[in-house]
C-alpha cells in the first residue's frame, strides 16, 4: 500500500460483554458466555440449540425511530465506543461507512413471517440489510461512501479491505468499519439441516470437534489515512499492514480441500506488508470448529509456516465467543489490536485434544506471551470467500508509539 | 481516475428484453413491461419476469437448489461473460454483484417451511442460501471466477457500487476483467417493504402513469426485477485482445446523505450537484461536452426532482437542450439491476448512437424543465453522464466515453 492506513478507534459488543476493555479481560481469562437460543415455537425441534448471545441490555439505546433492530443496535453501539475512542465527536464529512454483514436484515424478514408484522415500522426497507450502513452513516452525520458487503463469515475483513482501498485511492480519508450480525432463527436451523453445529458448543480445531457455535456481535473500526489522522491529532493504535484476498470458487459451504486460494491470499497479505512468515508474531485463526474448515485452514498455516524455525503462536476467539458471522472478523480485528498492545495472546477455549491433522502451535489454558509484532488475522467464508489481513503495531519514524 | 475502464460485454435478463439486443430494440421502441401484479392481498405497479425460463440460460439441469435471484444472477453474468467473448477465468476474473435486497426472498421462503415443519423442512441443499452472497458465490463458482468475489447490499445504490467496487479492483491489479453484476427478485416482502415505506406509485387518479421519471404528476416508482452484468476490463487489456468495446467509464463518484427525505430540503440538490460535478473532473469531461444523460429517475416524488435540479444546475438549468433520459418508465426501478442497466444503455448510447426514450405518460410535463425525449434520437454520443439519486440517501455520478477504434492506434 503507498499510503499509510492506521486504526485510531475500536468498538465491540459481543456475549462477553460491551467494550473492548472488558471483552479483552475477559479472553485473557478465559471466560466462555455460550447459553441456550431463545425459546420458539419453530425451533425447539433443532438438536443443536446454543449459542453465544449479547444481552438484551448491553446495547439499549436511545434513538428517534420506534424500531431499531438488533443488528443496528449492536453495530451502533461498538461504532460509539470507536469513535470515542477515535476522539471524534462529530464526523460530519469527508468519511465513509463500509459494514460487513453476512445477514444482516434477516430479523425483518423473520418478524415477517413468524410475527406477522407487515405493517410494522419493522417490516419496511429501513430493515433491510443496507440500512446498516445507512443509518449508522445518518447517525453520525457521514456523507461520503457508504457501503454494505456481504462475503459470509469473511465480510468484516472485506470491509476493512475495502476501507482501505478506498483511502488508498484517495477517496476517503476516514473510514467507519463496522461489521456485526444478529441471531436468527433462520441460520439456527439451516445450521443444523447442514449438521454444522456442536451440540456441546465449539471446539477449534480439536480431534472431536463437530461444528461451531452460532453467536451474534459487532465490532467497529476506525480506519484512517496516517497523515490524516496525525494532522488531527489523533493517537493511531495499529497500521494495517496488508491484505490478500481470494475466493475458492470450488463449493457453496465447503473450502476446496488443498487450500491453494487461503494459501494465496495469505501469500498476498504478506506481500503488501513486505513481511516474511518469520516476521509474523501470531495468528488470530478463522478457527470455526467444523471439520473441514480448521482442517483446511491448519494445513495452510502449517505450510506457510514451514520453514520458520518455530511457527507462531495460533489462537481462534471463537471458542470464547462464538461465531458471529459478519461481525466476527471485525470483532478479531478489534481484539487482535488489543493484543498488540497487551503483548498477551487470549487461549483458545472449548479445545481440549488438538487433531493430529490440525498442526497448528494452538494457545490454550493461559495466556501467552508474545513479542511486538505484527498479527495475521484470518477469515474464511461460505462459498470459499477468503481475506487475509495483516495488522501491526503502530511504528512513528521506525520507533513504536 | 488515471485509467479508463472498457466494457466489453453486457448481459441483460430483465423484464423487457433477455438480450441485449432484444434489450435495446424494445426500450428503443418505447415499450414498457410495468404492469399491474397481486402480491400480498394488493395490487402492485411493478416490472417482472414473466416468462424466464432457466433451462434457455442454465442447461437442462444443475440448478434445482438454485435461488431464483442465483438463477438470475448467473444467466446474466453467463451473458455477459460470452458477449465479451471472455476467455479469462481463475485468478485474473472477478465478480462483484450488487443487490439491495439480497436473500430477503429467501429468508422468507426458509421462514415459512420452518413455520410448517421446523428445520427438517428444509432441504441442505437449500441450507445455504440464507447467506447473501450465495448468488454470488454460486456465480463465482460455475464461472470459476477466483479473483475476488464480493456481494455489495448497499441499498437501492448497490448496482452503482458494484460498479466502482469493480473498477476499482482493476485499478488497484486486483484482476484483469471484473464483471459487475446487479440482481433483485421482487416478491411479497419486497413489496410490503417498498409499500411501508411509502416509495410506491398508487397510480391513482392524481398519478400521471405507474413509474413516470421527471413527471410532474409521479407519484412513485413501480418495482422491477432481473438481472444485469457489465465485464470491465482495463482498455489496454481489452485492444490486446482485440475485444468489442462498448464504452469507457471514465471516472465515478458517490456520496451519502444522512436522514434522507426526512428533514431534506434544496440543499440536497447542491449536494448532488458536488457529485456530478466531482464525477466530471475526474473524467477531466466539462458539463458542455457532456451529450445526453442517462438518469436514474424512477417516478419517485422526491428523488426525482433532486436529481432533476441537480442535472440543471451543473448542465446550465433549463436554457439547455442536453437530453436526459431514464429507462424506469420501462423496466422499473429494479433497484441494483437499474444501476447496471444506467451502465449498459450509456455504452450503448455512444456505440449505437441512440438515445432511447423515456417512457411516461401523454401528455407529459417535465419537472424543472428537463429535455426529456419522448422517441428515440439518433445522434452521435461522445460523452454520457450517468446520474443516480436514492430515495434512500445514495447519490452517484459518472462519465461514459464513446470508445474510437482508433485509440487501438
Amino acid at each position: 500500500m503507498k499510503r499509510r492506513i492506521v486504526i485510531t478507534g475500536i468498538g465491540v459488543v459481543t456475549p462477553l460483554g460491551v467494550g473492548i476493555d472488558n471483552v479483552m479481560q475477559s479472553l485473557l481469562e478465559g471466560c466462555r458466555s455460550f447459553n441456550t437460543f431463545p425459546s420458539s415455537h419453530v425451533d425447539h425441534q433443532c438438536p443443536a440449540r446454543l449459542a453465544a448471545l449479547v444481552p438484551d441490555s448491553d446495547c439499549s439505546l436511545e434513538d428517534t425511530r420506534e424500531y431499531l433492530t438488533l443488528a443496528e443496535k449492536m453495530l451502533k453501539t461498538a461504532t460509539e465506543e470507536a469513535l470515542n475512542e477515535a476522539g471524534i465527536t462529530s464526523v460530519e464529512k469527508d468519511a465513509g461507512v463500509v459494514v460487513g454483514t453476512g445477514i444482516g436484515g434477516i430479523e425483518v424478514a423473520e418478524r415477517f413471517v413468524f410475527n406477522g408484522e407487515s405493517h410494522s415500522d419493522g417490516c419496511s426497507v429501513n430493515g433491510l440489510s443496507a440500512h446498516l450502513g445507512q443509518s449508522l452513516a445518518s447517525r453520525f452525520r457521514v456523507n461520503g461512501t457508504v457501503s454494505v458487503i456481504s462475503t459470509g463469515c469473511s465480510s468484516g475483513n472485506y470491509a476493512l479491505a475495502r476501507a482501505a482501498e478506498l483511502i488508498e485511492l484517495g477517496r476517503e480519508d476516514k473510514v467507519i468499519v463496522g461489521g456485526v450480525d444478529p441471531h436468527s432463527i433462520i441460520v439456527l436451523c439451516c445450521f443444523n439441516r447442514l449438521g454444522a453445529l456442536d451440540a456441546e458448543g465449539i471446539k477449534p480445531f480439536d480431534r472431536e470437534r463437530k461444528g461451531t457455535t452460532l453467536a451474534e456481535g459487532a465490532g467497529a473500526l476506525i480506519v484512517e489515512e496516517l497523515e490524516a489522522a496525525l494532522a488531527r491529532g489523533a493517537k493511531p493504535l495499529a497500521e494495517v499492514l496488508g491484505i490478500g484476498s481470494s475466493c475458492d470458487a470450488y463449493n457453496q459451504t465447503a473450502p476446496e480441500p488443498s487450500g491453494h486460494q487461503i494459501m494465496l491470499a495469505m501469500a498476498r497479505a504478506l506481500a503488501e506488508a513486505n513481511l516474511k512468515p518469520c516476521e509474523i508474531q501470531a495468528v488470530m485463526a478463522h478457527g470455526t470448529g467444523t471439520k473441514a474448515n480448521d482442517a483446511v485452514e491448519a494445513k495452510c498455516i502449517d505450510a506457510l509456516f514451514r520453514e520458520c524455525s518455530v511457527q507462531p503462536p495460533v489462537t481462534a476467539i471463537k471458542g470464547m465467543i462464538g461465531h458471529s458471522g459478519g461481525g466476527a472478523n471485525t470483532i478479531t480485528l478489534a481484539a487482535a489490536v488489543k493484543v498488540m498492545f497487551e503483548k498477551r495472546l487470549f487461549p483458545t477455549k472449548g479445545t481440549e485434544l488438538l487433531d493430529e491433522e490440525c498442526k497448528v502451535n494452538l494457545v490454550t489454558g493461559a495466556p501467552l506471551a508474545i513479542g511486538s509484532g505484527p498479527l495475521l488475522v484470518n477469515s474464511l467464508a461460505f462459498g470459499g470467500n477468503n481475506s487475509i489481513i495483516v495488522l501491526g503495531p503502530f511504528l512513528h519514524k521506525g520507533e513504536l508509539v | 481516475m488515471n485509467s479508463q475502464i472498457a466494457i466489453t460485454g453486457i448481459g441483460v435478463i430483465s423484464s423487457i428484453g433477455d438480450t441485449v439486443e432484444e434489450f435495446w430494440e424494445r426500450i428503443c421502441l418505447g415499450e414498457t413491461k410495468v404492469r399491474p401484479c397481486w402480491k400480498n392481498g394488493n395490487t402492485f405497479y411493478a416490472a417482472l419476469l414473466e416468462n424466464y425460463e432457466p433451462q434457455k440460460y442454465l442447461g437442462r439441469r444443475g440448478f434445482k437448489y438454485y435461488s431464483t435471484c442465483t438463477r438470475y444472477l448467473l444467466s446474466g453474468i453467463l451473458q455477459a461473460i460470452a458477449d465479451a467473448s471472455l476467455e479469462t477465468a481463475g485468478e485474473d476474473l472477478g465478480i462483484v454483484t450488487g443487490t439491495a435486497l439480497s436473500s430477503a426472498e429467501d429468508w422468507v421462503r426458509l421462514a415459512k417451511k420452518i413455520r410448517i415443519g421446523g428445520y427438517e423442512e428444509i432441504s441442505p441443499m437449500e441450507s445455504y442460501n440464507f447467506s447473501m452472497n450465495m448468488p454470488s458465490s454460486i456465480s463465482s463458482i460455475k464461472t470459476k471466477a477466483q479473483a475476488l468475489n464480493i456481494t455489495l447490499c448497499s441499498g437501492m445504490g448497490a448496482g452503482v457500487d458494484a460498479v466502482m467496487y469493480a473498477a476499482d479492483a482493476l485499478l488497484l491489479d486486483r484482476a484483469k476483467a471484473v464483471v459487475a453484476a446487479g440482481v433483485e427478485e421482487m416478491e411479497a416482502f419486497a413489496f410490503d417493504c417498498f409499500k411501508n415505506s411509502g416509495y410506491l406509485s398508487s397510480y391513482k387518479e392524481k398519478a400521471a402513469q405507474p413509474a413516470a421519471p421527471f413527471d410532474v404528476l409521479r407519484d412513485g416508482i413501480a418495482l422491477g426485477e432481473g438481472s444485469a452484468a457489465l465485464v470491465f476490463e482495463k482498455v489496454q487489456d481489452a485492444i490486446d485482445r482485440k475485444a468489442k468495446i462498448y464504452g469507457l467509464l471514465s471516472g465515478y463518484h458517490c456520496g451519502f446523505i444522512p436522514d434522507a427525505g426526512s428533514d431534506s430540503d434544496s440543499s440536497d440538490a447542491g449536494k448532488m450537484v458536488c457529485i456530478i460535478k466531482e464525477a466530471l473532473r475526474r473524467a477531466s469531461v466539462k458539463p458542455a461536452e457532456v451529450d445526453v444523460v442517462i438518469s436514474g429517475g424512477s417516478g419517485s416524488v422526491w428523488a426525482d426532482e433532486i436529481e432533476a435540479l441537480a442535472i440543471c444546475e451543473v448542465l446550465g438549468g433549463e436554457s439547455n437542450d442536453i437530453p436526459v433520459t431514464s429507462i424506469k418508465g420501462a423496466t422499473g426501478e429494479g433497484l441494483a439491476v437499474s444501476g447496471i442497466l444506467q451502465h449498459a444503455v450509456a455504452a450503448l448510447t455512444t456505440c449505437r448512437s441512440q438515445i432511447p426514450p423515456t417512457v411516461g405518460s401523454d401528455p407529459f410535463e417535465p419537472i424543472a424543465g428537463l429535455s426529456i425525449p419522448k422517441s428515440t434520437m439518433n445522434r452521435d454520443v461522445k460523452i454520457v453522464l450517468v446520474t443516480l439519486f436514492c430515495d434512500d440517501g445514495y447519490m452517484f455520478a459518472s462519465i461514459m466515453k464513446k470508445y474510437w477504434s482508433r485509440q487501438t492506434d
